[in-house]
């Protein structure tokens, strides 16, 4: 066999092997996906948490730069505002044991109680950066999948609002996706009119353009009259996501509600309340698996 | 010790990218150092590596398909071809694969990502800067990441890149 001949085949045969290899990786990747997603995850974690943690400690040592009148004024008023919360707890109180009461009366299941755990952002995608993103807390500290997760509403740090679902978990970290993700489905219900949708219910993507990012919610009835501004809420349909908590601003019907239409259904854009830029502390709700709401104390 | 060469710079690249990804800074750093790895070493071993991050990072990134296998993989045939046709000693010409090899990274996943409610939108405000932004960082990044690794290669008496054109070919019977 001549010189020239013999390289070519033997380039040949290594591109053949390649070529198989990428197909067999390709192939097979969706069946290796989580073990090597949490190989990324976990391994991974205690590294990629050190900037995080270097981060904290830089934001921590800043405060030092303050007066300490004005930390001390700063300390005050967050005391002022916890007494106010738990003041407010303390009424709701009430709520929660009539609740109890009527449901054991209509004998229906009680409500399990909520945990509720503090995270920060561990890694996030550049490419999706409103879409997805990576917490440093796992099934180690008891998140499951489909746990709301909640952040501050953007301009008002004191609400809260929803921000996403977990889609994942390994021991160390979740993943969340937020409101503009297709994946994220969650029950809707516009506060002020009382009519349920889905969030992310149909094939229409999330938008984001020059006026701003909206995510779709979807199956609302024809016919009713929809006001821009609306406050949407969580609609309580799943066991996981409690009802009420604040999901963003309605901001109109898609396409046009024609009289002569014959949808039963129309959709309309919400504008999410959660900052989704600019994320920094967030909170995971997560039913407690065995044990009913414990009786309050009074 | 090649081996351990080639984890660690596997290593500092996930972590480097991960760590600017998370500050909102997209750089195409993996990608680069899987051509400095082609280029050093075999397509075999360079290929194994390569389908290896290409794994890890579709299955950190939650894509349904795995661009980045196919993306990855095409970068042991870029380092092969490299070899072959230029000499490698002026760092400087290095820039041109640190160009190619962003492009290779960030073309595909904008043409798989690309959302068309409003185009004109997504290619001026995310897709171009980031593009530009990525060549930019190949053209300058390369011979850097070149002239380091090589440091670190020779140290570590591991092929270097500026020597890679010109190894002798060595009669052996193992496959990688």
């Amino acid at each position: 066999m001549t010189g020239p001949g013999k390289k070519y085949r033997h380039l040949a045969g290594m591109l053949a092997i390649a070529g198989v290899l990428i197909l067999g990786a390709a192939a097979t990747f969706h069946g290796f996906e989580t073990f090597f997603g949490r190989v990324y995850a976990d391994f991974f974690y205690p590294y990629l948490e050190l900037p995080v943690k270097a981060k904290n400690l830089l934001s921590a040592q800043t405060l030092m730069f303050h007066e300490k009148s004005a930390l001390a004024t700063a300390l005050n008023e967050l005391r002022a505002k916890n007494q106010l919360l738990a003041s407010r707890y303390a009424v709701a109180v009430e709520a929660q044991l009539e609740n109890r009461e009527l449901r054991r009366l209509l004998k229906l299941d009680q409500k399990l109680d909520f945990n509720y755990v503090n995270a920060e952002i561990h890694r996030r995608d550049p490419l999706e950066w409103r879409e997805r993103f990576i917490i440093n807390r796992g099934f180690s500290v008891g998140i499951k999948v489909g746990s709301p997760v909640l952040t501050a509403k953007r301009g008002e740090s004191d609400v809260m609002v929803l921000c996403g679902i977990v889609k994942s978990v390994s021991r160390h970290t979740a993943e969340i996706i937020t409101l503009l993700s297709p994946d994220a489905k969650i029950s809707a219900r516009l506060a002020e009119c009382g009519v349920s949708g889905f969030i992310n219910g149909g094939d229409i993507a999330s938008r984001h353009n020059q006026s701003g990012e909206f995510t779709v919610i979807n199956y609302l009835p024809t016919g009713n009259s929809y006001k821009p501004g609306e406050t949407v809420v969580t609609g309580g349909f799943e066991t996981h996501i409690p009802a009420g908590i604040p999901i963003g601003n309605f901001t109109g019907i898609i396409g046009e509600n024609s009289v002569f239409s014959n949808r039963l259904y129309v959709n309309g854009l919400i504008n999410p309340a959660a900052d989704l830029d600019n994320i920094r502390f967030l909170i995971v709700l997560t039913r407690k698996q065995d044990a009913v709401a414990p009786s309050p104390k009074l | 010790m090649t081996d351990v060469f080639i984890l660690l710079i596997i290593f500092v690249g996930i972590f480097t990218q991960s760590v600017l990804g998370t500050a909102g800074i997209y750089l195409p750093i993996m990608a680069l150092l899987l051509f400095y790895i082609a280029v050093n070493f075999n397509i075999i071993r360079t290929l194994f590596y390569a389908l290896l991050c290409g794994i890890l990072a579709d299955a950190a990134s939650g894509y349904q398909f795995p661009c980045h296998i196919f993306i990855y993989s095409l970068l042991p045939l870029l380092g092969l071809y490299w070899v072959k046709i230029h000499d490698l000693r002026p760092l400087y010409l290095n820039f041109f694969p640190g160009i190619l090899v962003a492009a290779i990274q960030i073309i595909p996943l904008a043409l798989i990502r690309f959302r068309f409610d409003d185009p004109a939108f997504q290619l001026f405000h995310k897709w171009i800067p980031i593009l530009l932004a990525g060549i930019i960082f190949g053209a300058l990044f390369m011979p850097l990441a070149i002239a380091i690794l090589d440091y670190f290669a020779h140290a570590l008496k591991v092929t270097r890149y500026q020597d890679a054109g010109s190894k002798p070919q060595a009669k052996s019977r193992r496959w990688y």
